[in-house]
């Protein structure tokens, strides 16, 4: 029963794909979409069982790896963890599954794009129920790779190409530094078994855990689009639009966090790496909510506002209070997939025109996909009793309640960060429905609602962003048990109340919300010349801090040379002038008097047997001396 | 039996050269692989027979060495078989469980290669010769002379795999360069000149290691009075001339023999100063060819380092340990850095063997009982990997006559199974999970990074390239539009599809169950 869950998915993977020319585009989508349904009845019955009942599962299968003294085995854990990110991960992939069969329907590989979205939830799943860090890994590169498969998923165009590389090896610079944690692992501690390592890390020494921690970390950074590695984020906005919804808002990305959840009480006991978290999440919410303000994809927008929420999720985090990122985890998947789901439906409307500065005008023409995007907006701006503001409200008072700099820092960074996010929610519905329109108006008049397969996910999704924030809240904090067996709790749960630290990031959203809907029902032009006076600062933001420039003029092109002065210059030239070309040639250029007798005809193989003899001779004299 | 067999395949190579002469002939291919298929057999049933035959007398014996065991456990082990047991107890740090169930087969001595070793090590590369050989006749298109030369080398690998005399396998490891010289300089690709240069570079760099092995070899008999891999161990542990009991003298006879011993193995991995013969050779070879030199000549280098200098001269090994580790280190990135920039796909390929084959050296050198494991591993798993990329570049080499990079675009359009074997064979390649690369390369350098962190921190930073290349080469070849310069081509043919299907399930199969083969590695996993 609990397998199934791993197996259902992969079987619809497998019928995508392999089976997708016998079964059909509507056969293939009926039959995913089924398996898909499955799974996620089979999660919310897990779900049921592990957290409401109490009583979490370990499958064991078998000895996956058994070397020398290190053993690893295939375990498959169920806690309250893993069964609400199942809860997610699940939920939203069935929904995307039902969505992308009507918004790929043009598409002539739907089979494929079918097929890969389940083998991506199968990897996810893997990754979720992973007992030890090489299992979790199996499902950490995995969707990376199928991450790779889906941005590149029309793969004729350049710029897929790009960002699919581009994610594929940003995301290889973080696994190197989740690789070299296990490294460290198996050698300092024997074994990647995390129960193993929870059980030893209160008894380790601090610096043990910190390096530990810390190498996990450059993978979360990779995985999560922390500040340094996130550039590939936004790039990956080249994908299909459930693609973007699926991985890079509600899964993927959250893997990261996920495995900073995972790892808790070890982080626990690393408090240099909980420092370091803070300062990240603060950056790289800073950061992505600042980008956010000038980026004028539709998708891109919300990719950077996906990468400033996860930086509160590090936060949280960083502040040790696990459980409200979970939280947040959890409301956030739904909120954004919404987004996502609603900026494809605009997308489709206005047939593929992702520009925000082309749109408006479709407040009184696509009504419905204008109430889900403001739905989805809201909760993302957390305005009260909406399903963001549960949980963003509450780790920005943690934060305001911790006592280190570094959290304090963070805090700050936190809070512009959540204006921001009010300033591009509203720029967003502003531009994109009730600004006049600068589109064409034969598009205008084309644009039509979604179908129903589009509608219904987006239905269900806005109802959760609207009340699943408050019908869980007593779960995720407060005096609540539910999840302590899977977290590290601190014994002293703070009791928060959101009219506490929270109350100046509402009053600054509030303040934020005004501000942005005053400049943005103004003229286009009002808006640039308000916020953007300063053009230093608005180049530096278009730009995206030259994090872009960094990486490929700087780091990429700095390896490319490396690689040419190896390749030419030291293999093809130094190597083969002292080596075989250099030496024959040597031969040929000598003056034929100077030659020995043995080497006048000039053929190689008797080179060869000079050569031999010469070495020969050379170290027998050197044997006897 | 090994006799038997060698000398049935080299029967059989030479039969179907006088019989059909150079043509191409499908009546040679089926000759040419049921001789490879009953050794393979024959492999097969070695590795099963020794399995079972140590599971049902270890218990008896009680063979014990693992440390967890405490000393009454050694003592006991050193009682009944002390040679297993004891080296690799010092700080030499040899794992001995890597050389366990020697004793079942180690056949009577006699003719001149009658004596043989079957212990985990030869396992697995004589499983790996004998399950790449078969594919590389079936890839080599009827050609006759190929075969017959392909049946040679197999032949003379196996011998080298089994043999536990040193200068037996001297004899072997030169002799298997004739055919690849006939294989290259014969079959090759291009201009008869450019073929003969890289086969006279293969040949003359491998020489001229060689002739300082023999230098070795001799120097290490004057020394010890035998080339006896049981005796010499023997005398390493015991012996007065080499091991750790012996006088100044002895210790500096190790430290005189380990290079030169070394460097030949150097040649053979490649290494990276003598490095220049392997992308020429890989280049021009056939495609059998290629997959025979990336999967089995290279691993030559490594099993000789793991059969003839860690357990013989241990001493020497901890002496030049820095010093090779160093050299590895430097070799795997500059291959790395070197493979971004070929435009040849072959070239790419070959340098990821080096860096591949690198990799194996500095964990092997490390000398951590863990690494060794993962470096045997990855060396088949290489094995493996490297045949399927080479046959899958021989097959676009088939259809539009060129290897150059930039020719080649939008493969996927026309050519999607093979776009899809070749994503398994990329991912395999740059070490993604639930492949046979990942296994092996997780291992090793988990076993490694404990010997020397920085060094194995700077390693690392390869997996990054290796991806980078890896994909890069990827995504240039097969996604984009349709080349203009390629016109309409047809996707794997049934045959070609039937030669890389074994390749794709043993990449899956030993990522997803790496016990099969941890179990040979692992003598501790049977025994203690």
């Amino acid at each position: 029963m609990y397998l199934l869950i791993l197996y259902l998915p992969f079987l619809s993977f497998l019928n995508g794909t392999l089976f997708g020319r016998w079964c059909g585009r509507k056969g293939t989508a009926i039959w995913s979409c089924i398996l898909m349904g499955i799974t996620q009845l089979i999660s919310m019955f897990i779900t049921y069982e592990v957290s409401f009942c109490n009583s979490p599962v370990y499958i064991y299968m078998h000895d996956w790896l058994k070397v020398d003294f290190l053993s690893v085995k295939a375990l498959f854990t169920f806690d309250t963890l893993t069964a609400l990110m199942l809860l997610v991960v699940t939920s939203i992939s069935f929904l995307v599954h039902v969505y992308s069969v009507s918004y790929m329907s043009g598409d002539p590989h739907l089979q494929r794009f079918i097929g890969l979205l389940s083998l991506f939830t199968t990897f996810m799943i893997l990754l979720t129920t992973g007992s030890n860090l090489l299992q979790i890994f199996v499902g950490w590169e995995g969707v990376g790779v199928v991450s790779y498969l889906l941005v590149n998923f029309w793969y004729t165009r350049a710029a897929a190409n790009r960002a699919a590389m581009m994610a594929l090896l940003t995301n290889r610079v973080g696994d190197w530094g989740y690789t070299l944690g296990a490294f460290c692992a198996v050698s300092l501690l024997g074994t990647l078994d995390l129960k193993v390592l929870f059980g030893l890390s209160p008894l380790l020494h601090e610096g043990v855990n910190t390096v530990i921690t810390l190498l996990l970390v450059i993978g979360v950074m990779g995985k999560s689009a922390q500040l340094g590695l996130h550039a590939w984020l936004p790039h990956a906005m080249e994908g299909p639009t459930p693609v973007s919804a699926l991985l890079h808002a509600a899964t993927l990305v959250t893997a990261g966090v996920f495995l900073l959840l995972r790892i808790s009480p070890v982080l626990e006991y690393a408090p240099l790496t909980l420092t370091v978290l803070t300062v990240l999440g603060g950056g790289t919410a800073f950061l992505g909510g600042s980008l956010g303000l000038v980026a004028n994809d539709m998708k891109r927008v919300i990719a950077y506002s996906t990468c400033s929420q996860l930086g509160y999720m590090v936060y949280a985090i960083g502040v040790s209070a696990y459980g409200l990122s979970l939280y947040h985890l959890v409301n956030h998947a739904f909120f954004k997939a919404l987004l996502f789901l609603s900026a494809g439906s605009v997308i489709h409307a206005l047939g593929d025109e992702q520009d925000l500065r082309k749109m408006g005008g479709l407040r009184k023409v696509t009504v419905f996909t204008y109430v889900m995007m403001l739905i989805g907006s809201i909760s993302l701006m957390g305005i009260p009793f909406t399903t963001g503001f549960y949980s963003k409200e509450v780790i920005l008072a943690q934060g305001a309640f911790s006592a280190t700099h570094s959290a304090g820092i963070g805090y700050i960074l936190c809070l512009i960060s959540a204006g921001f996010t009010t300033v591009y929610s509203v720029r967003l519905i502003c531009n994109g429905f009730f600004a006049p329109s600068l589109n064409s108006k034969k598009r205008l008049s084309e644009a039509h609602e979604p179908d129903a397969l589009m509608t219904i996910p987006l239905g269900i999704l806005a109802v959760l962003s609207l009340s699943f924030g408050y019908l869980s809240s007593n779960l995720f904090w407060g005096h609540s048990s539910f999840l302590s067996g899977s977290l590290f709790t601190l014994p002293k749960t703070l009791k928060t109340e959101f009219w506490g630290g929270g109350t100046a990031a509402l009053f600054l959203t509030l303040i934020a919300t005004s501000l942005a809907l005053f400049i943005n029902l103004g003229s286009v032009k009002t808006v640039i010349l308000f916020l953007f006076k300063n053009k230093a600062l608005y180049n530096l933001l278009s730009n995206r801090y030259y994090f872009d420039h960094l990486f490929s003029n700087g780091v990429t092109l700095a390896v490319l040379s490396l690689g040419y002065i190896t390749s030419k210059e030291l293999d093809k030239g130094l190597g083969e002038y002292l080596g075989p070309t250099g030496i024959s040639d040597g031969l040929h250029k000598t003056p034929e008097e100077f030659k020995p007798s043995l080497l006048k005809d000039g053929s190689p193989i008797l080179y060869g047997q000079y050569l031999i003899l010469s070495i020969l001779f050379s170290i027998f004299i050197l044997l006897t001396l | 039996m090994t006799l038997f067999i060698m000398i049935m395949l080299v029967l059989t190579g030479v039969y179907i050269f006088g019989k059909y002469g150079v043509v191409q002939n499908s009546k040679a291919e089926a000759l040419g692989l049921t001789s490879s298929l009953i050794a393979l057999i024959w492999a097969l049933f070695n590795t099963i027979w020794s399995y079972g035959a140590q599971s049902i007398i270890l218990p008896l014996g009680g063979r014990s060495f693992k440390g967890d065991n405490g000393p009454h456990g050694e003592i006991e082990g050193s009682e009944r078989n002390s040679l297993s047991v004891e080296y690799g107890s010092d700080k030499g740090g040899v794992d001995p469980g890597l050389y366990s169930g020697m004793d079942i087969f180690a056949v009577e001595g006699g003719s001149f290669l009658s004596p043989t070793l079957f212990d985990g090590l030869t396992i697995v590369f004589v499983v790996l010769t004998a399950i790449i050989s078969p594919i590389a006749i079936l890839a080599s298109e009827k050609k006759t002379e190929m075969i017959s030369s392909l049946l040679v080398v197999e032949a003379l690998l196996i011998g080298a795999f089994v043999t536990y005399d040193f200068i037996t396998f001297y004899a072997l490891f030169e002799s298997v360069l004739i055919p690849m010289f006939f294989l290259i300089g014969g079959k090759g690709s291009g201009v008869s000149i450019f073929r003969i240069g890289a086969a006279y570079r293969l040949f003359l760099y491998t020489l001229a290691g060689s002739v300082l092995m023999l230098l070795g070899l001799i120097i290490l008999y004057l020394e010890t009075g035998t080339l006896n891999w049981y005796l010499l161990v023997l005398n390493s542990l015991y012996g007065p001339s080499l091991g750790n009991t012996g006088g100044a003298s002895g210790v500096l006879t190790g430290l005189w023999v380990f290079p030169l011993i070394f460097i030949a193995f150097a040649v053979k991995v490649p290494m990276i100063p003598v490095h220049l013969w392997l992308p020429e050779a890989h280049t021009i070879a056939p495609t059998p060819g290629s997959m025979i030199l990336a999967a089995l000549l290279l691993k030559l280098g490594g099993y000789g380092i793991l059969r003839w200098l860690l357990p013989i001269l241990p001493h020497a090994c901890e002496f030049y340990m820095p010093i090779v580790l160093l050299f590895a280190t430097i070799s795997t990135l500059y291959a790395c850095l070197t493979c971004l920039r070929q435009i040849d796909v072959k070239r790419i390929v070959a340098y990821s063997s080096i860096v591949h084959m690198n990799i194996c050296i500095y964990s092997i050198f490390t000398l951590s009982p863990l690494a060794i494991k993962g470096a045997i591993f990855e060396m088949f798993s290489h094995g493996i990997i490297s045949t399927g990329m080479f046959f899958l570049i021989g097959v676009l080499y088939n259809r539009h006559d060129t290897r150059v990079l930039k020719y080649f675009r939008g493969l996927a359009l026309q050519m999607p199974i093979f776009t899809l074997i070749m994503f398994i064979f990329i991912l395999s390649n740059s070490a993604v999970p639930l492949t046979c690369g990942f296994i092996g390369e997780f291992i090793m350098l988990s076993g490694s990074i404990g010997a020397f962190p920085f060094l194995t921190l700077i390693l690392t930073l390869s997996t990054v390239v290796n991806a980078g290349y890896n994909i890069w080469l990827f995504n240039r070849m097969c996604f984009g539009g349709y080349s203009p310069y390629l016109g309409n081509t047809k996707d794997l043919s049934r045959k070609e599809f039937y030669v890389l299907a074994p390749l794709l399930v043993y990449i899956v199969i030993l990522g997803v169950c790496p016990n099969f083969l941890f179990m040979f590695i692992d003598g501790g996993a049977l025994g203690a």
